[in-house]
């Protein structure tokens, strides 16, 4: 590998690392896990579900006005479409520091 | 610096030395890199660049002392002219090449423009004038070199990105509006960017909005900057 294609891979290596940590930081800002919906006697009531290391835990919400449901369903529909793009660098990161050890 | 950075100097240097950076604005990836002396970020990291720099000459007659010739300007560093079909000129290096483009305004044809005054050719291309138009002044390795702002940076790429009917090349642009937006934090750029965005027609509007909506973080950061506070 050239000097000069060296030198790009390693610098889109640092944008896509850095890339990285500002996706996962931002993962944060979404619910964890995905909406549960229950009903009990003729009451919809909804839980946030997620996995906490072997657990898996429910957060109560309670009973949710439809606009508060969906609202929910999009920022669990765009954590999802972020961890989607979060995968992606990742993938590209192995990829770039496979070929720079060649 | 790299090598390829240093190839980049080597031509600024001799522009420069021509009186005629202050003539021509770079665009393309290798902004991404003057970026960095503006926003002096430690978050900023300028997206991967490709092989070819180039220059926007935004007035069609530029006012130049005196007759130049970029031809010689550029073969003297080792560069080789290299004609299209249709008369463009570009310039080679097995590293890197140089063009050189106008912004294609309204009915203007797509025909290659000759620009005596630089002793080029030049092409014209769409959605340039949106980074002719907003220009600033860079001083990078010395060089005071004209670019586009990077609020005008980011939406052309984001305008462009909606249209490209190549996927790799659209990513790309997104990429760099990404990596300028997300540290797009000073008061009077932000103030620009909002302008700026009032002021493209409804469908650049749209190609923005569309673009950025490809990227949950870039959606998310857009957002927020336009905000009305």
């Amino acid at each position: 590998m050239s000097k000069v294609v060296k030198g790009v891979l390693e610098e889109e290596l640092q944008r896509l690392l850095a890339l990285k940590d500002r996706y996962q930081e931002k993962m944060k800002d979404y619910p964890p896990g995905y909406l549960l919906k229950r009903e009990m006697r003729g009451r919809i009531y909804y839980y946030l579900s997620y996995r906490e290391g072997a657990k898996i835990k429910q957060q109560y919400l309670g009973h949710l006005e439809t606009d508060k449901v969906k609202s929910y369903k999009d920022l669990i529909k765009r954590k999802g479409e972020l961890q989607k793009q979060l995968s992606e660098v990742k993938k590209n990161i192995v990829y770039l520091e496979r070929l720079l050890k060649k | 610096m790299n090598d390829l950075e240093d190839e980049l100097s080597s031509i600024l240097d001799a522009l420069g030395r021509n009186g005629l950076l202050k003539h021509l604005v770079l665009i393309g990836s290798w902004v991404m890199v003057v970026y960095e002396a503006y926003f002096r970020d430690s978050n900023y990291s300028p997206s991967i660049r490709t092989t070819d720099v180039d220059f926007l000459i935004p007035k069609r007659h530029p006012r130049i002392d005196g007759k130049k010739d970029v031809s010689r300007i550029l073969e003297a560093l080792g560069f080789s002219e290299v004609f299209s079909s249709d008369g463009w000129c570009t310039y080679h290096k097995p590293e890197l090449h140089v063009e050189f483009l106008l912004p294609r305004i309204g009915p203007q044809s797509d025909d290659v423009v000759s620009i005596p005054s630089l002793g080029l050719n030049a092409r014209p291309l769409r959605h340039l004038s949106l980074l002719a138009d907003n220009i600033i002044a860079i001083n990078f390795q010395g060089f005071d070199i004209t670019v586009p702002h990077p609020a005008a940076y980011a939406l052309q790429k984001l305008i462009i990105s909606a249209r490209r009917k190549i996927s790799e090349k659209a990513q790309k642009d997104i990429d760099q509006a990404e990596a300028v937006l997300t540290v797009l934090k000073k008061r009077s750029d932000i103030e620009l960017l909002r302008t700026l965005f009032e002021q493209l027609t409804k469908k650049q509007r749209k190609a923005v909005l569309d673009s950025a909506k490809k990227r949950v973080f870039l959606d998310d950061v857009l957002k927020k900057l336009l905000e009305n506070e």
